[in-house]
């Protein structure tokens, strides 16, 4: 009889399965803990900081990777995404202005993160999406 | 989203050829637990190892497994 240890297909199936579980098990208790951290114990960003910087490369890079390799995502028109931008950073903005009031005069450069940031998502999901695609076609010989 | 159910005659493929589990599953480089989950239907196999299934017990493809229905699942 052949024990010899053999990872075959139906191994790496289940050990897909246990990796995706366990990633998101540790995202989970990753979040638990900023959270605990930050509300329950009151403690300053210093103490936390750096389980959340791990927690956002995680979450970012699976999604990424997963939704790259998957080519899934649609590809948005430049227009449309332009549309998309001005139609979020004004919602932004006029619920920032709204909760909090203008910004204190020192403070001015506050008003420009929405701009960079819906700019900075944005881009990135038309980069995934395109490149996702771009992948799939290549494959496929589109 | 759609269930499909598969069924497969490969326990009687296997026997056809007087092949044991352990030796199908060395013919095409799995372990002997996953020929014995796809017999019991436990495990749908990749295309690839039905090709390969089919091969090493000299059956056409759609001899060794075909679709038995179709459940609507939520």
């Amino acid at each position: 009889m052949n024990n010899s240890f053999k990872l075959d297909e139906r191994s790496e199936r289940i050990n897909g399965l246990i990796s995706f579980c366990i990633l998101m098990l540790t995202q989970v208790a990753l979040g638990l803990l900023i959270a605990y951290k930050r509300y329950i114990q009151g403690l300053d960003t210093a103490f936390y900081g750096n389980f959340g910087v791990v927690l956002l490369i995680s979450i970012l890079s699976y999604w990424t990777i997963r939704l790259y390799l998957s080519g899934i995502l649609p590809v948005i028109s430049f227009r449309k995404l332009v549309l998309l931008y001005f139609i979020l950073v004004v919602l932004i903005e006029l619920s920032a202005f709204l909760i909090s009031g203008m910004p204190e005069p020192g403070l001015w450069h506050e008003v420009l993160y929405p701009f960079i940031g819906v700019a900075v998502i944005l881009g990135f999901y038309a980069l995934v999406a395109y490149l996702g695609k771009r992948r799939i076609q290549k494959a496929t010989g589109e | 989203m759609q269930e499909i159910e598969i069924e497969n005659r490969v326990k009687l493929a296997r026997v056809e050829k007087d092949l044991t589990q352990e030796q199908l599953a060395d013919l095409v480089g799995v372990t002997r637990q996953t020929i014995g989950l796809i017999e019991v239907g436990k495990y749908n196999p990749t295309l690839k190892l039905c090709l390969m299934i089919a091969q090493a017990t000299g059956k056409q493809l759609d001899d060794l497994f075909w679709i038995k229905g179709r459940k609507e699942t939520k």
